[in-house]
């Protein structure tokens, strides 16, 4: 099983991080095994979690039957954490066995409130990686709320 | 704060209380006129935008400052375009030949039938979902051997395609 | 013995309540129940909400139970709030907590906080036109800040008497910023304007992030003198932050220092929301005048922006505008996901991180203005 700084290094959006953010990135993530069979998100539940994938392959199922097959370490799921109503407007299933790194949507929070630099790369990473990857996804959801003070 | 207006608002204000307290009370633009309202918003407005653009200024040259204090070579650079990002070209595809043992080239067999109830660009997920249902062993590793060798393959629209020579080569 | 009996039940609540009374006990859980089950600004609302039923049980008059007695113990704690020592620290750990890099990558962004800031002076005409005084319309037009803390600073010093209503006001206009902006969003912009996509800013230095609190403060303060106590604190919480030397100080800014005063300030402006006190033709005027005011500063803006792209060779994108409002972060994700909508591969949300967060410093310098030429 690969090492999180390994993934995060080698990934094409994080790896235009520094050393030094990457070691703070890698702290934030849970390392979870997956198993063939494993349903990591439903469309609909409240979006939590925002998970890297480590290993293993994992089919993302869009509405309208759509899909994309997820099998590169560094690949992203469930940014809908980021939508307003927080719910996963994907469903996320498990084909190889592997593992998954996982981020809290607090941690996701604070990640771009406390570091806007490395959240915009990750933001024009995840751009570039979107038109490549799914130029076809769409994503519906209303905005949502966040901590403020 | 510019100390006429200062006046101008509290002697409005004295004259606004003094009316109150009279047992009358201001509305509308009256009450904007006799509180000076639109001196004071003029002026605030005026303020917030002077300290942002002031602001605003001092950190657009703050790093060009700081940049030739560093190195004063630098500052030549200031004047050249930004390089645009590139966009790193696909990684080279893999094609992983898996040799089926006889229940897998079965499962195979199931699959492509399932497919060929399909359209020729399906929903991978349904394909899925009708193998759990037909009962097929292990739908999720089956998948994802097809997927790797490339029985199945996605149209980079969503949805994917079966292919027949690579499935029928697989199951010989 | 029957005396006795009688004269307990007088002082309970049964026998003093008031319908006003269950009116605030009922928002109060409503606040609750958005914050726990609709996850709507729990930090702010629970409080807030749990403070609404404190300052809502019928007390007996001169036991010191109440806010407003003198020598209770909810009022030594109000005392954060009347006199404004709270908001600052709030400000301390928003500093240690906010990064200005996108603000400082793209400083002309800064102009678009401060054009969101006319919503807070057209508000205060909109204010007195009511027939408000000038200090009273000035705390209620800062509620177009959408700061909750700025609100409640601004309204300790110029109008304490209407702290409850307006802070009330602030923090559930700000818990419904999504709610409130993107009709505004999609009214005053086109879909190709909507569909804009912002230039890549550059990177920021180290360096630059420590200087910056630095030189925003003096440069502000000595604009607006009156702001000091707010952006004092921002810019020394911000500096802890970048100075990396001072981590330990920055860790406790951003984590147990402003829990602490959001607590305190949550549950005493809620118990500050009296039914006798707060249910009043005043607090419907302000709460008209706060969405008004949160609605013009959106609109002012996104049509700034609309009018900066008629000067800009690079385009913005005019939606980034309505993120002036300093609802950091919610009103920057609002932009992003009224952006995604049209094209769900723009990212615009550290874009609009940008306007947001110049936002805080632009309602910041509008509370010291409106504080000091009222103030005399």
């Amino acid at each position: 099983m690969r090492d999180i700084k390994e993934i995060l290094k080698k990934s094409k959006v994080f790896g235009l991080l520094d050393a030094d953010s990457v070691k703070r990135l890698a702290g934030m993530f849970d390392q979870w095994t997956i198993h063939p069979g494993d349903i990591l998100t439903n469309s609909g539940d409240t979006a939590h979690t925002f998970f890297l994938l480590g290993k293993g392959t994992v089919l993302l199922a869009m509405d309208e039957g759509k899909a994309i097959v997820l099998d590169t370490p560094g690949d992203f799921m469930g940014l809908e954490l980021l939508s307003a109503k927080g719910k996963y407007k994907t469903s996320l299933s498990v084909l190889e066995e592997g593992s998954v790194f996982a981020l809290s949507r607090q941690g996701f929070m604070e990640l771009i409130r406390e570091d806007s630099a490395m959240a915009e790369t990750i933001m024009d990473a995840w751009q570039e990686y979107l038109d490549a990857k799914a130029p076809f996804a769409k994503n519906n959801e209303g905005p949502g709320l966040l901590q403020q003070f | 704060m510019p100390k006429r207006l200062l006046q101008k608002t509290m002697k409005a204000r004295v004259f606004c209380n003094n009316f109150k307290s009279g047992g009358g009370h201001l509305y509308g633009l009256e009450s904007i006129n006799a509180s000076n309202g639109w001196a004071i918003s003029i002026v605030g407005i005026s303020i917030v935008f002077s300290g942002l653009v002031s602001l605003s200024l001092v950190i657009s040259q703050l790093y060009k400052v700081l940049a030739l204090y560093e190195d004063p070579s630098k500052i030549t650079a200031f004047f050249k375009s930004k390089k645009s990002k590139k966009v790193d070209e696909k990684e080279g595809e893999k094609i992983i030949t898996i040799v089926l043992t006889r229940s897998q080239k079965e499962t195979v067999k199931q699959f492509a039938l399932l497919a060929r109830t399909l359209d020729d660009h399906f929903s991978l997920p349904r394909l899925l979902h009708l193998a759990q249902i037909s009962g097929i062993k292990d739908p999720y590793p089956s998948l994802n051997i097809l997927l790797k060798m490339r029985i199945v393959e996605s149209d980079e629209n969503g949805f994917f395609m079966w292919k027949n020579e690579v499935s029928d080569r697989a199951v010989r | 013995m029957d005396a006795l009996f009688l004269d307990f039940y007088h002082n309970t609540g049964f026998y003093l309540w008031d319908y006003r009374y269950i009116i605030m006990i009922i928002v109060g859980m409503v606040f609750i129940y958005l914050g726990i089950a609709k996850d709507y600004e729990p930090l702010l609302l629970v409080p807030i909400g749990f403070g609404m039923l404190i300052g809502n049980i019928p007390i007996f008059k001169g036991l010191g139970l109440g806010i407003y007695e003198n020598n209770s113990v909810l009022h030594y704690l109000y005392f954060g709030v009347t006199q404004g020592i709270y908001p600052p620290l709030i400000f301390l750990g928003i500093g240690a907590m906010t990064d200005f890099s996108t603000l400082l990558a793209r400083p002309v962004l800064m102009l678009l906080g401060a054009a969101a800031q006319m919503g807070v002076f057209l508000t205060f005409l909109g204010a007195l036109a009511l027939g408000f005084e000038g200090n009273e319309a000035a705390a209620i037009g800062i509620i177009g800040g959408a700061d909750g803390p700025t609100a409640i600073f601004l309204t300790a010093k110029l109008a304490p008497h209407l702290i409850g209503p307006i802070a009330v006001a602030a923090y559930s206009y700000m818990a419904l910023v999504p709610v409130i902006q993107p009709p505004i969003m999609k009214l005053l912009t086109t879909r190709k304007e909507r569909l804009i996509r912002m230039e890549e800013p550059r990177d920021v230095t180290k360096r630059e992030k420590i200087i910056f609190p630095i030189v925003a403060f003096v440069l502000c303060c000595f604009l607006a003198p009156a702001a000091l106590p707010l952006l004092g604190m921002l810019c020394f919480g911000n500096l802890l932050k970048e100075a990396v030397v001072t981590e330990r100080l920055a860790v406790t800014a951003r984590t147990s220092l402003i829990d602490i005063a959001t607590i305190l300030l949550g549950v005493t402006v809620g118990a500050s929301t009296q039914g006798d006190v707060f249910l009043t033709t005043a607090s419907v005027k302000i709460f008209v005048l706060g969405a008004l005011s949160f609605g013009v500063a959106t609109a002012c803006g996104l049509l700034f922006a609309k009018i900066m792209n008629l000067f800009l060779k690079t385009k913005i994108n005019p939606l980034i505008g309505a993120a002036g409002v300093s609802a950091v972060p919610d009103s920057a994700r609002v932009v992003h996901m009224v952006g995604q909508r049209e094209d769900p591969t723009n990212f615009l949300l550290m874009h609009a991180m940008a306007p947001n967060v110049s936002g805080v410093i632009g309602s910041a310098i509008a509370a010291g203005v409106l504080w000091s030429l009222m103030a005399h």
